[in-house]
């Protein structure tokens, strides 16, 4: 079979895609955790790590304000108690996607976990 | 009405990733919510009915129950192949009030709560902390519930207290799906709670030290622990001090846990004339495979409660790259001669910090404990004089035939009335390994085999010994279980076949209970073996 190679600026073009593709990919996280308190539990979540038996909420989508609208509140229901650690992600994407948009559209990417409901 | 859903699960694993293991069905009950049954006692036996409802539904099945709360233990006690009943959500707490209390006992009301079996530690602590109140020992971490933790031992470092089984005083049992056979258990020298409130859980009671202490480390087989009646004492705070000191200083303490004559002194804590005091707690960490002079020690005191000190987190809890520790597990496996170097470069990151002093309650003190990739822990208790001669033994083993990538402990226990209580001996050293769960190959000792090799060594160096429920061990070792209880195994199984029916001793049975040769049902057990002896308070 006869394989093309790569000419030098496809090569730069498809270096640079493929960089692009990792800065939009390079994330952190940051966990707040109550240090009272037990979490909810969930036998079922077989996960490896801090998520492990605990019950898990996730929110993964994008918020779009309008044009008078500066802030938003996410409302979210727990037991009685209350939060028990929250941890939210911040994407490379996502914090280009709110420049070029001038705040309005924001990628949310969450993960909650309740306290135990005291009996 | 309680409800429970049903799991087809296939198969269950331990939250430290000791399975997985085959496993039919996971039940998870969850009580009728508050508002619309908003009595505690009403609620509770709502619950009682459902277990019972769930009980009779394996037995007419055919099928085995065991009930399980957080899955902390590393053996396979709590896993059942046929019904696995997940009770993490039936956490209802009763403070014991005046009206509750039996006339003639040694017991005040505001030290006793009822606590049904998926209550953690922490939910316990925070619970009675809030009515000025602790618990009296914990284990290392807070996640263990109480039914999981008095049927397996759980234990800290208590010197002069012991496990967590120790501040028990009542236990409530459903042994079968009737009404009768709801019993409520505490010795008869150490009466509680009174009919009035017996009788609004609809408990049989049964008051006897021998079937207590039998039922107390229950290993899940007397029946399904509903709750227990535990005894708190007022809170108190722990100053805790890690140190690094002489391997000979640190054993002579462990042998002799002499801490007034010892040259190992904290400076604040000390008698008018100078010397130690004793400490609540004292442990000790050894790197088998390292050559340094000193070992760190752990040690705590107990003092009075302020409401003013220093807050005991750290603001940032950092954690390795969760693959990192399975990697390292590969790489042992692969690579055995790497394993001491491993252990060094983790060292900082296991072992406390020396130096790093803080004060705290006991709930803040033995606080969380993430989980943190497949993990292994073998733990063998030993009378603590034995302590110098066994670790030598233990660490020679790892050197000679391993490495394995664990590092070792010792913690000290005082004795339990519990029958089959692995803290057994009138101070019990707790010798612990702990590390990265890895599988064993033609160039390297499996966990399983050095398991059983930690027993040929204790057996043929005539150190007594037992083992912790809740961690991995030979379970199936030939004579094991009478080689570490005697006739005390023997009266377990009487205590258990005299409460139990013999279909009820099957459907609590397991593997683990097969194994270590604990599941047979004796027929003839002595006449009046478990009757309520009555109250007889000392």
């Amino acid at each position: 079979m006869n394989i093309k190679k790569p000419t030098r600026p496809r090569l730069l073009l498809l270096s640079l895609l493929a960089a692009l593709f990792l800065v939009l990919q390079s994330c952190y996280s940051v966990r707040l955790v109550n240090t009272r308190g037990v979490p909810e539990p969930d036998p079922l979540n077989n996960s490896s790590g801090f998520y492990r038996g605990k019950k898990v909420i996730e929110i993964d989508t994008t918020i779009s304000l309008k044009l008078l609208q500066s802030e938003f509140t996410l409302l979210e229901k727990c037991n009685e108690g209350g939060f028990h650690s929250l941890e939210y992600r911040v994407t490379f994407g996502g914090v280009l996607l709110s420049g070029i948009t001038f705040g309005k559209k924001r990628i949310v990417k969450i993960k909650y976990v309740c306290l135990k409901e005291s009996n | 009405m309680a409800h429970t859903s049903i799991h087809p699960i296939g198969t269950w694993d331990t939250f430290h990733n000791n399975g997985p293991f085959p496993t039919k069905t996971l039940y998870k009950t969850t009580l009728e919510e508050k508002g619309n049954m908003p009595s505690d006692i009403e609620r509770y036996n709502d619950a009682s009915v459902e277990i019972r409802r769930l009980l009779k539904d394996a037995l007419d099945h055919g099928e085995g129950f065991r009930a399980y709360g957080s899955a902390w233990s590393m053996s396979h006690i709590a896993h059942h192949k046929d019904r696995m009943h997940y009770n993490g959500e039936m956490n209802i707490k009763i403070p014991v009030s005046a009206e509750m209390l039996e006339q003639n006992t040694s017991f005040k009301n505001q030290n006793l709560y009822l606590f049904e079996c998926g209550n953690t530690i922490k939910e316990i602590s925070e619970f009675v902390f809030r009515r000025g109140q602790s618990l009296k020992a914990s284990g290392a971490s807070n996640g263990q519930t109480i039914g999981g933790s008095i049927s397996t031992g759980i234990h800290g470092s208590a010197l002069d207290f012991g496990s967590v089984q120790d501040f028990v005083v009542g236990i409530n049992l459903i042994t079968g799906p009737a009404e009768s056979d709801i019993v409520y258990l505490e010795r008869h020298t150490q009466p509680a709670l009174n009919k009035t409130f017996t009788d609004s859980i609809g408990a049989r009671v049964i008051r006897n030290d021998g079937l207590f202490n039998a039922a107390l480390v229950g290993l899940g087989a007397f029946g399904f622990v509903h709750s227990v009646l535990i005894e708190t004492e007022d809170r108190f705070l722990l100053n805790r001090y890690v140190r690094k000191i002489s391997k000979e200083e640190a054993i002579q303490l462990a042998e002799t846990l002499n801490f007034k004559d010892s040259n190992f002194r904290i400076s604040t804590e000390v008698d008018a004339e100078g010397k130690g005091n004793r400490p609540f707690h004292y442990k000790v960490f050894i790197n088998p495979y390292n050559n340094d002079s000193d070992y760190v020690v752990e040690v705590m005191y107990k003092k009075p409660y302020r409401e003013v000190y220093e807050d005991p987190f750290p603001r940032i809890k950092t954690a390795l790259y969760k693959d990192l520790i399975i990697l390292f597990g590969k790489i042992a496996e692969r690579y055995k001669n790497s394993i001491p170097k491993l252990i060094k470069l983790l060292e900082k990151d296991v072992l406390p910090k020396p130096d790093d002093d803080v004060t705290g309650t006991l709930a803040e003190i033995f606080w969380d404990a993430p989980h943190q990739g497949p993990a292994f822990a073998c733990s063998v208790g030993i009378d603590h004089r034995d302590s110098g001669k066994a670790l030598q033994l233990l660490v020679k083993l790892a050197r000679e035939e391993g490495p394995i990538p664990g590092i070792y402990a010792m913690r000290f226990v005082k004795a339990s009335k519990a029958t089959l209580a692995f803290t057994r001996f009138p101070v019990t050293c707790m010798l612990e390994i702990d590390g990265v769960l890895w599988k064993g190959n033609k160039n390297m000792l499996s966990l399983e085999q050095f398991s059983e090799r930690m027993i040929d060594v204790l057996k043929s160096n005539n150190i007594p010994f037992t083992l912790h429920w809740g961690k991995n061990a030979a379970w199936s070792y030939p004579g094991l279980i009478q080689h570490m209880y005697g006739t005390d195994a023997v009266k377990w199984k009487e205590y258990r076949s005299a409460l139990l029916s013999r279909q009820t001793a099957s459907l609590f049975s397991n593997t683990f209970l097969e194994d270590i040769q604990l599941s047979e049902y004796v027929a003839d057990t002595p006449p009046g073996l478990i009757d309520s002896i009555e109250n007889i308070p000392v």
